[in-house]
């Protein structure tokens, strides 16, 4: 079901030659994906090549769709989806399960090197390290209960109204400010935000169901 | 305890990944500082993820997996992390030291007022420029109003402007419309980061001539 979703997420978009839409596959698997936290945690304690072949086989094509979507020509998408795939296999003893889900972890490493490759610039990050210095009691990470929040919220994303999906889409998908989708969409800025909160807002709502 | 936080929608353009490296620079450094910010971004980024998780599909050459188990040995080039004086990593967030790579004194700091001095950081982005300042306690900042939008985050000291006080890890966000006449606090020099994307214009009558402020 959430493999419909995905197809229904990016309807309405143009086609990009070299992207395959997951409908077709929605009835190879079955609704139990691997666990691929599980499979990062191999990576970090043991180097297993057969894990990160895994998490390859999965999250690669992913991750050069998102970077054809944002942009990137062809060999350039191979290449950041590549390099976030040896970041993977570098920074696996980083990733914590308690507090982000794979996809949420590989997104932002996949994120940072395509602004890397694509822009030259970096993406500042806070660290772990960094936020001792802060008096911080609460950190307050949400920990999101792995593939299944994340399909759960692909659900919620394909069920919101058109015109708040399209918006979600453009921000996270098309490398375009919320003052660069008003200009496109030929939308004031202020409607712009407001579907994009409503929309955040409903996912978050979401997530909140999956806090442990 | 954070007063004066980022404009909600900058932190969903940061989380996409959409924002120029001196706004995002000015993100991570009050996300550093800040645990309600960083949950929204976190709560931003799993969205990121669950769009990767849920998204197409765009197959690999055939031999992508064999090119990237042959580079997995290759070891990453080590990440020299500069050792910073106390004073400099007390004031600078791990974000923002990490980016500027130097200790504040070691900055090319420019008298750009009578009590007022600015070092300029270097930034990718052609737009947007960051800089650091550092404001006697208790000095005037010259009236000015903004070419395009300006934000400053408060490092040490603080900010009065508008009846509002800025502290540490607060953010002041200023468009081309507001003129305004902030005052550094008394009680230390103030520091802060300042990113903007245009030039400023003075507006006082001696300060249009001298147009010192922020000029490189």
């Amino acid at each position: 079901m959430s493999l419909n979703v995905a197809a229904r997420l990016w309807s309405g978009s143009e086609q990009i030659p070299g992207l395959r839409g997951r409908m077709a596959d929605a009835t190879a698997g079955n609704d139990d994906p691997p666990d691929y936290g599980a499979l990062i945690g191999a990576v970090a304690a043991r180097s297993d090549r057969q894990a990160f072949a895994r998490l390859f086989h999965h999250f690669a094509p992913r991750i050069k769709a998102y970077c054809l979507r944002r942009g990137s020509a062809p060999a350039a998408a191979e290449e950041i989806a590549q390099e976030a795939m040896i970041q993977v296999w570098r920074r696996a003893a980083q990733f914590d399960p308690s507090k982000a889900s794979a996809s949420t972890w590989i997104f932002t490493i996949a994120r940072n090197k395509r602004i890397d490759a694509f822009r030259r610039e970096s993406h500042p990050e806070v660290l772990p390290e960094d936020i001792g210095q802060e008096d911080n009691a609460d950190d307050g990470f949400d920990a999101l209960a792995g593939a299944q929040a994340a399909r759960r919220i692909a659900t919620e994303v394909a069920a919101l109204p058109a015109d708040q999906a399209e918006v979600v889409r453009k921000a996270f998908f098309e490398d375009k400010t919320h003052q660069t989708i008003a200009e496109e969409l030929g939308l004031p800025l202020g409607t712009v935000k407001s579907r994009i909160r409503l929309a955040l807002g409903r996912l978050r709502k979401t997530m909140s169901e999956f806090r442990e | 305890m954070i007063r004066h936080h980022i404009d909600p929608d900058l932190l969903v353009d940061y989380a996409a990944g959409s924002l120029p490296e001196a706004v995002s620079l000015m993100v991570a450094t009050h996300l550093a500082c800040c645990p309600a910010c960083r949950k929204e971004v976190h709560g931003h980024e799993t969205v990121g993820g669950a769009l990767i998780e849920a998204g197409e599909e765009a197959p690999l050459g055939t031999n992508a997996l064999a090119a990237v188990l042959d580079r997995l040995d290759v070891a990453e080039p080590a990440a020299a992390a500069p050792a910073l004086d106390e004073q400099s990593r007390k004031v600078m967030p791990g974000p923002l030291a990490r980016y500027v790579g130097r200790n504040l004194g070691d900055l090319r700091w420019k008298r750009i007022g009578p009590r007022m001095e600015k070092a300029a950081i270097a930034s990718a982005s052609p737009q947007f420029r960051a800089a650091l300042l550092r404001i006697a306690a208790g000095a005037r900042i010259p009236v000015h109003t903004h070419g395009g939008r300006e934000y400053t985050l408060v490092l040490q000291g603080g900010i009065r402007d508008d009846g509002l006080e800025y502290r540490r890890g607060d953010v002041m966000s200023l468009d081309e419309s507001h003129e305004h006449q902030p005052n550094a606090t008394d009680d230390e020099t103030c520091i802060c980061l300042v990113v903007m994307d245009g030039p400023v214009r003075l507006t006082g009558r001696l300060t249009r001539l001298l147009n010192p402020f922020l000029r490189h």
